[in-house]
């Protein structure tokens, strides 16, 4: 997808709309529950669910989101272990198997060099989720470093943060990922460091919008008159509630980071051969897609599948920490529910 | 005896939450007469605007239930389908809101969004004429509208949009809303709480005038219950979501009732009387309704509390007919004596930060010519003006005593510190600071980069005169929910 | 209002300059336009410095841009290396062919994901929803290069085998049958058919998201609600009010997608064989054509520019409080 690149995925699903001119104004309490349990009042008979048990209690209740938990934690738990699953190396060539099917000893079938495409789809996997949980990470914290500065601090450096950070959106994301490459010269670090250096921005507008509607609220301004420095209420008041919309952003990162990867190395700018990749097992397959079709099927079902699953989690972590939402499992039994509860709900009370 | 307008009886909402089920109407029942007006009071919480919202059929289906019965002239309002009951909004139940600035379509221009009302409903009726003709005479309806709600040069301010209005003239846009169709009911809920002060009277003039001119009957909802004595004859009082008291104003006022009511009333300044040594307040906080006390809700805060209140729901007292309360206390607790009901007025403040009491006593902090001017950018190529906010006042503050001010946002960075022209001057080792900030109005067309306050902030704070300041001491962050207004 | 277009026009063409030294630098740092002489055996060093000095590589970095800036501005945008044509004209055609194709996807994707979108909100939970949002996710998270190479085994091989074709439903490659030299509007649309299905199956996911959480956002409003209680039919607000505000920010990133849209289908058209912007790109990279990377930069930034540009002319017009601050 990351064709489309800076397209609008820019928007991603953590976004609001709000302004996209440059100076970006998005409240982010609108989307995103702020952690204010200390600041609230408190009610008479406490014992409400800390905020973390409530997110986590609707996260379960979000089906797919769970399924494709489970899903990615076994991928990587197989991918990790890579070498003791696969039952060739990736490089192993039988030449007397070439563009094989599927069959009993090749379970994904052969490629053109003999090699076995499940091995293969193994090994490349490590590389694919690496760089993309890498990046998401690096690029997340980047940006969440300019996000608070610029959100904080405000006026011209964050005028002047935005203005980068929109010259960074708005530039065609595989064209310069395509020159970049090329300067620095494929390795998986390389790739990895020009991927996060146009990662970052988003994460940069989502904090930045955290903050500046924090920056304004009582406790903030309580904390300053106890003399607390400006990095303590950055980054031990503030920051703490921009977690959620973070970690969103940084899940439905890791996606875009795969997609965007595969991309690269499918045009053959990415990862170099013989590193496999789910992108350039693409690419070897294109030339022999009429031949042997199984070589395009198990990097695209990949790729498809792990890209899915995280877009799930990350759908199901925002919906989680977003409290304006009614969880799906209440809303559908509330008609029901809500006949029992008369005459029932005076002795729960008692 | 004429027929009540509104007649609602057991009004039960129930919302489907994280934490359950949560009732936040609990079997309200009250009566609203023809040209009456009835004033709802009760904190954040209470479930006053729930009611409303649910009499108007406004909540989300989805996951709301509301039962009872709401008669409005005979019909069952909760009844209606959709379609019927959008026959009875705007043309015979009006309904305004607290936030005027987000209840305004902010991308459709003011006069239309008032004859969009008008269009909307009328556009099936007799006038057989063109649609734009209708339209037309829609819009001129709309400017007069807004001439008779007291809007000046109404026919320009029509093609403006929301947010060039100042918020007492959006607010007088949304009650020319809902007044266009002349309703027989007209439904404010806590109009005037994000106003200034010295708006919120003329707001309020303004609901009584077009209340007399239409023959409508008004539903004021408030927390304060100094608009409720100077403009309702009646009141209910409701609490976690019941209705602990009801009965008409000055009823409510002179006499016997509920401990809530008698803790509101307490908890105002009075101007005309001789000041108390401390303000009372209404300890504790109001409970959750997913967490409802036993037996009576009020039970926890109250200082008349028996054994009995914590175990069994209050029974319906009624003293004077009309009068009714919930309480277990027979006969109900004495309000104040003074039964003069007009002095409960609040004073208007003049321009800027007043200051209200001082008195012969140990000053801890003196403060001379305070100033905080903001800079304020006005659009395109013009120059900045400079928004006087606080112009050279003096302070005094004494040890263990009080400093109220009310007024203009201003005084509040000074506090806190972030002022760029004042200093004061500090003596002394604490100093301890209560105010209330009211949130300014904007006028139109001039942006200020003021930080919002919220009702009733108030707070211990040190006035370091440099952050490692170590003689003055720090004492912690108070927060209260309403700001009792006083002197 | 005109004021700011003005100057906002005004400011981009500094923006356009400075673009266009960071593109000089940067290209001249990447591409090494004697590479390929480099390669071929039969090329002696003496050639290499002949095209060197031919293209005036030798000289100064700074002089190097002014000469070109010079030249470009003019129209003159120089001729291929490799083929000696008028890079102008590639460019121009290449352009063309990609807005062709990124424009039918755009307004298709943005048609069916506001429909998809908007229903999607008013029936919240509902089939309806959950299904949109199980496509959208899909369209969201499938490789491009998967999509398209799944589709031409589709139509190129297994429909054409089964169904005894003589030649594909929609083509696989290409914008036009080669060799035919007239111009035939149905074998456009039948070239065009699946590479905009695949750019329009993406955007389409994430346009139709979009408009949902805006409008939930709307649905949500005070002023939502204030329309409710003035008796308005559904319908009514639902049009009037709801999407007339969630379509603004909409609209704005329609404009800055179309922006990136110029330079940015590569890998649909690799795939597809499209002759647009995407392939002249890697083409030229992979030949190391310097002109006609030069070219390319600078029309994708400009178009880039100018986009944004018109997304922020055209969130003015359609938000008043912006308007009139």
């Amino acid at each position: 997808m990351s064709d489309l690149e800076g397209m609008s995925q820019n928007i991603r699903e953590s976004q609001l709309p709000g302004e996209s001119d440059g100076s970006f104004n998005m409240s982010a309490e609108s989307v995103f529950p702020l952690n204010t349990s200390e600041h609230e009042p408190e009610f008479s008979s406490n014992k409400s669910l800390s905020g973390r048990q409530v997110a986590w209690r609707r996260f379960k209740s979000h089906r797919l989101a769970m399924i494709s938990l489970i899903f990615l934690v076994l991928l990587v738990i197989v991918v990790s272990f890579a070498n003791l699953i696969a039952p060739y190396g990736y490089q192993v060539q039988n030449l007397h198997q070439l563009l094989k099917g599927p069959s009993l000893a090749h379970w994904m079938g052969t490629d053109n060099l003999g090699r076995d495409e499940f091995s293969r789809l193994l090994y490349a996997g490590r590389i694919s989720l690496l760089v993309g949980l890498t990046v998401s990470l690096s690029s997340g914290i980047i940006g969440t470093l300019v996000g608070a500065i610029a959100g904080y601090y405000g006026r011209w450096i964050d005028n002047l943060l935005m203005r980068v950070t929109d010259l960074f959106l708005t530039v065609p994301l595989l064209v310069v990922l395509i020159i970049g490459s090329t300067l620095l010269s494929g390795g998986v670090l390389g790739i990895i460091i020009i991927l996060s250096l146009f990662f970052w921005m988003y994460a940069a507008r989502i904090v930045r919008g955290v903050f500046m509607s924090l920056k304004e609220q009582e406790f903030v301004e309580s904390a300053r008159s106890i003399g607390s420095s400006h990095l303590r209420i950055i980054v031990l008041q503030i920051l703490p509630n921009a977690f959620g919309p973070i970690l969103v952003c940084m899940t439905l990162g890791v996606a875009q980071a795969i997609l965007t990867e595969s991309s690269l190395s499918f045009l053959g700018f990415g990862i170099q051969p013989p590193t496999p990749s789910w992108g350039n097992m693409l690419n070897d397959a294109q030339d022999y897609f009429q031949s042997a079709p199984w070589l395009l099927l198990a990097p695209g079902i990949a790729i498809l599948l792990t890209v899915l699953a995280v877009n799930f989690v990350g759908d199901g972590l925002r919906d989680a920490l977003d409290p304006m939402q009614t969880p799906h499992r209440l809303k559908s039994q509330v008609p029901e529910a809500m006949a029992e509860i008369e005459g029932g709900y005076d002795e729960a009370t008692a | 005896m004429t027929k009540p307008l509104l007649e609602v009886q057991d009004l039960e909402v129930t919302f489907a939450t994280d934490e359950g089920f949560v009732r936040a109407v609990d079997g309200v029942s009250f009566t609203v007469m023809p040209e009456q007006t009835l004033g709802v009071v009760g904190e954040s919480g209470s479930g006053k605007s729930v009611t409303f919202l649910a009499i108007m059929g406004l909540l989300d289906r989805g996951n709301v239930r509301v039962s009872g019965r709401v008669l409005f002239k005979g019909t069952d309002l909760l009844a209606l389908s959709e379609k019927e009951w959008r026959a009875y909004r705007a043309e015979r139940i009006g309904m305004i809101f607290q936030d005027s600035l987000t209840g305004l379509n902010p991308v459709q221009r003011v006069g239309n969004q008032i004859a969009e009302v008008e269009i909307a409903h009328r556009s099936g009726t007799v006038d057989a004429s063109r649609p734009w003709v209708r339209h037309k005479k829609a819009k001129g309806n709309a400017v007069e509208l807004l001439r008779s709600v007291g809007v000046a040069d109404p026919e320009s301010r029509a093609r403006q949009w929301p947010h060039q209005f100042s918020g007492g003239m959006r607010q007088r846009a949304m009650i020319a809303m809902a007044m266009s169709l002349g309703p027989e009911l007209l439904i404010a809920d806590e109009p005037t709480t994000a106003l200034d002060v010295t708006v919120q009277a003329q707001i309020l003039e303004l609901i009584d005038d077009l209340k007399r001119r239409c023959g409508s009957a008004v539903v004021l909802i408030t927390h304060d219950l100094g608009v409720v004595a100077e403009h309702c004859h009646d009141v209910m009082v409701m609490y976690a979501g019941k209705s602990v008291e009801s009965g008409e104003s000055d009823e409510i006022f002179a006499r016997l009732g509920h401990p809530y009511t008698r803790a509101l009333l307490r908890s105002m300044g009075r101007l005309d009387q001789p000041k108390p040594r401390r303000l009372e307040t209404i300890g504790g906080q109001p409970p959750s309704l997913a967490r409802l006390p036993t037996g009576c809700a009020f039970h926890p805060r109250c200082p008349f509390a028996m054994p009995i209140c914590r175990v069994e729901p209050p029974p319906l007292q009624g003293t004077v007919q009309g009068h009714h309360f919930t309480c277990h206390v027979a006969g109900g607790v004495a309000k104040e004596s003074d039964p003069s009901v007009s002095s409960v007025t609040i004073s208007m403040p003049s321009s800027s930060g007043d200051v209200i009491e001082s008195s012969a006593e140990t000053i801890l902090m003196k403060a001379r010519g305070l100033t905080k001017y903001f800079s304020v950018r006005q659009g395109g190529l013009k120059k900045s003006a400079t928004l006087r906010a606080v112009d050279g006042i003096d302070l005094d503050v004494r040890r263990g005593r009080n400093l109220g001010t009310r007024g203009r946002v201003g005084l509040r960075e000074i506090f806190i510190g972030s002022s760029a022209h004042a200093t004061p001057r500090t003596d002394g080792r604490i100093a301890r600071i209560q105010w209330c900030g009211h949130s300014r109005e904007r006028s139109s067309g001039v942006k200020a980069r003021t930080s919002r306050d919220t009702n009733g902030l108030s707070g211990s704070l040190r006035i370091p005169k440099s952050s490692k300041d170590g003689r003055l001491n720090y004492c912690g962050t108070l927060k209260s929910s309403q700001c009792a207004s006083q002197a | 209002m005109l004021r700011l277009i003005g100057k906002r026009l005004l400011f981009s063409i500094p923006v356009i300059l400075i673009a266009s030294g960071v593109v000089f630098v940067v290209v001249h740092r990447v591409v090494n336009p004697t590479a390929y002489l480099a390669l071929n055996p039969r090329s002696s060093a003496a050639n290499t410095q002949r095209l060197t000095a031919a293209l005036g590589l030798n000289k100064p970095l700074l002089e190097q841009y002014f000469v070109w800036l010079r030249h470009f501005f003019v129209g003159d945008w120089g001729t291929s290396l490799i083929s000696g044509q008028a890079v102008a004209r590639s460019v121009g055609t290449a352009l063309v062919n990609s807005l062709i194709l990124g424009g039918t996807a755009l307004v298709i994707a943005l048609v069916i994901g506001m429909a998809v979108g908007t229903i999607s909100a008013y029936r919240q939970y509902s089939a309806f929803d959950n299904m949109a949002t199980g496509m959208a996710f899909l369209g969201l998270s499938i490789p491009t290069a998967f999509l398209g190479l799944l589709l031409q085994l589709l139509f190129g091989v297994y429909l054409v085998q089964h169904l005894h074709l003589n030649g594909p439903l929609l083509y696989i490659s290409g914008m036009s049958d080669p060799g035919s030299t007239s111009f035939s509007f149905s074998s456009l649309l039948r070239h065009l058919a699946l590479p905009a299905f695949v750019v329009a199956v993406q955007i389409l996911g994430v346009y139709s998201r979009y408009t949902r959480s805006s409008m939930l956002d709307v649905l949500k409003t005070d002023y939502i609600r204030t329309a409710k209680s003035k008796g308005l039919s559904s319908t009514r607000i639902l049009f009037r009010h709801g999407l007339r505000n969630s379509m603004i920010p909409l609209t704005t990133q329609v404009a800055l997608d179309a922006g990136v849209l110029v330079g940015g289908l590569i890998v649909t058209e690799q795939v597809f064989q499209w002759p647009g912007m995407g392939t002249y790109f890697i083409t030229a990279m992979n030949n190391g054509d310097y002109p006609q990377i030069l070219a390319w930069l600078m029309v994708t930034v400009t178009a880039v520019i100018l986009f944004n540009l018109l997304a922020d002319i055209l969130y003015a017009f359609l938000d008043p409080r912006i308007r009139y601050v």
